[in-house]
């Protein structure tokens, strides 16, 4: 068999001292559906990196597991940590170069990221060859409505190219790891995530953080300990990711004043109100006022109107009055 | 195995192939022609063939090989599937360096059915190994720098949980 050498962007692929030749290298890590194997198999050596890291690489791996069906578009598809009832086997998902659904949420030069929800099930018999049509069945929701059901989520990343946007990149994200409200801050999209432990009660809360650039996921550190009863929603303020803790007065609001660092958490706020919210924590840093919106029951209130200290200038704690 | 006819089928033609070691073999053509290869040279020489040489594939493997293709020369029907999947597992079930020829062969010979059995054996291997262990098997040269491999490591920390 001869040694499979060959320049792949510019890059040298070659079977090292094996014998094995790539090519067959290359069936072998097409029939491992875990994509958590995969990224543990990239640091085998370059040439594995390199057949892991090929864009053409996760399409070809999809369509060869069964239920699956993909678009000839390359498709990464990643599991979040600990995720553990997901298989690639009952994900029936397709997609098509047009558009994933919902409107982007993601307003990056460079990316355009858009979120569908409840991806099953598909229509069988896509893709049509030369045609490039597809459909995401089920709901495809933007960021901030609630998936219809309670099913795996698929978050694209649409590559602008210039005027070519071709390159659809989509991540598959277990109910585990998902919500139904993320917020961007930065180049970074983050939402809150509950975590459930075997056995375990009370859940946790955790922060899932997705860098589309480096294309990794990430739990950041919950910001504080919670009780069972509390839950977390975020927000963004004076671009810093804020998280609101609880749902019941008081209600405590935090920034992370730097990305992932949890010790640079501080408190910004304190709300203190006889009523069960349900804010979306939506703030606005215009002319100097900060506005946080209440869109509980469907109506849009703003609920506090008073200028904030920035955190990033001052440590000083802020007294919110609910109004 | 050399020159064997099995009963169930038709008196077929029979074709002779060679193994790099030099040792000839007679297999019923509706088994050879399991492999594009080995079909493509037959309609390429037509009924003039005499012996085709298999230059990359020895005679142990060779035997191991058309041992395969006998048995899938055959449309299986559905009472017989279950039986073909116990006889499919049991033969991939080999050692690795018997299991690497064979694969080598599928290869060359492009079977593609057996390529793919054979290469989900290996991947299902290589399932519970960790990346040091891959290479062992896999006879492959760790060629990362200390850094270049802390920092794929660092970006897939969740994969190495």
């Amino acid at each position: 068999m001869k040694e499979v050498d060959e320049v792949v962007n510019g890059s040298i692929r070659r079977g090292g001292v094996s014998s094995v030749p790539l090519e067959i290298i290359e069936e072998i890590l097409l029939k491992i559906a875990s994509p958590k194997l995969l990224m543990r198999f990239k640091c085998v050596c370059k040439s594995w990196l390199s057949l892991i890291r090929d864009s053409r690489f996760p399409a070809m791996q999809l369509r060869l597991h069964p239920g699956v069906t993909s678009s000839a578009l390359p498709v990464l598809v990643f599991r979040l940590p600990q995720a553990t009832k997901y298989s690639l086997n009952n994900a029936n998902f397709c997609v098509h170069d047009e558009d994933i659904g919902g409107p982007p949420i993601f307003s990056h030069p460079d990316h355009e990221l858009r979120v569908a929800g409840g991806l099953r099930p598909c229509y069988k018999g896509f893709p049509v060859d030369g045609q490039r049509k597809g459909y995401v069945v089920g709901s495809c929701n933007g960021i901030s409505s609630s998936p219809l059901m309670d099913d795996d989520k698929v978050l694209s990343v649409r590559r602008r190219n210039g005027y070519v946007s071709n390159l659809l990149r989509v991540y598959l994200i277990v109910e585990t790891y998902w919500s139904s409200s993320g917020v961007v801050n930065g180049q970074y999209l983050h939402w809150s995530v509950e975590v459930k432990h075997q056995n375990k009660p009370p859940p946790e809360y955790s922060i899932v953080c997705f860098d589309p650039e480096r294309e990794v996921f990430e739990l950041l550190n919950p910001p504080l300990k919670y009780s069972a009863h509390d839950e977390i929603k975020l927000g963004k303020l004076f671009d810093c990711l804020t998280l609101l803790q609880n749902f019941y007065s008081p209600i405590d609001v935090w920034v992370m004043k730097q990305h992932g660092v949890a010790a640079s958490r501080t408190k910004l706020f304190t709300i203190n109100t006889s009523f069960v919210l349900s804010l979306s924590l939506s703030v606005l840093d215009t002319s100097g006022k900060h506005v946080m919106k209440n869109t509980f029951e469907g109506g849009t209130l703003e609920q506090l109107t008073q200028p904030l200290t920035n955190p990033l200038l001052s440590c000083a704690s802020n007294k919110a009055e609910y109004t | 195995m050399a020159s064997s006819t099995s009963g169930s089928s038709s008196s077929s033609k029979v074709v002779k192939i060679r193994s790099s070691d030099n040792e000839n073999f007679e297999v019923e053509e509706a088994a050879a022609a399991r492999s594009e290869t080995i079909k493509k040279l037959l309609e390429d020489v037509g009924d003039d063939a005499d012996v085709i040489p298999l230059p990359n594939v020895d005679a142990k493997t060779l035997v191991k090989v058309m041992e395969w293709c006998k048995k899938h020369m055959d449309d299986v029907d559905e009472l017989n599937k279950e039986e073909m999947k116990t006889w499919d597992a049991e033969f991939v079930d080999m050692d690795q360096s018997c299991l690497y020829n064979v694969l080598l062969a599928a290869n060359f010979l492009n079977i593609k059915e057996l390529l793919d059995q054979l290469t989900q054996k290996v991947a299902d291997m290589i399932k519970g190994k960790s990346p040091e262990e891959i290479r062992a098997t896999f006879n492959i040269k760790n060629d990362f720098t200390p850094e270049e491999e802390a920092e794929i490591r660092k970006q897939n920390a969740w994969a190495f949980e």
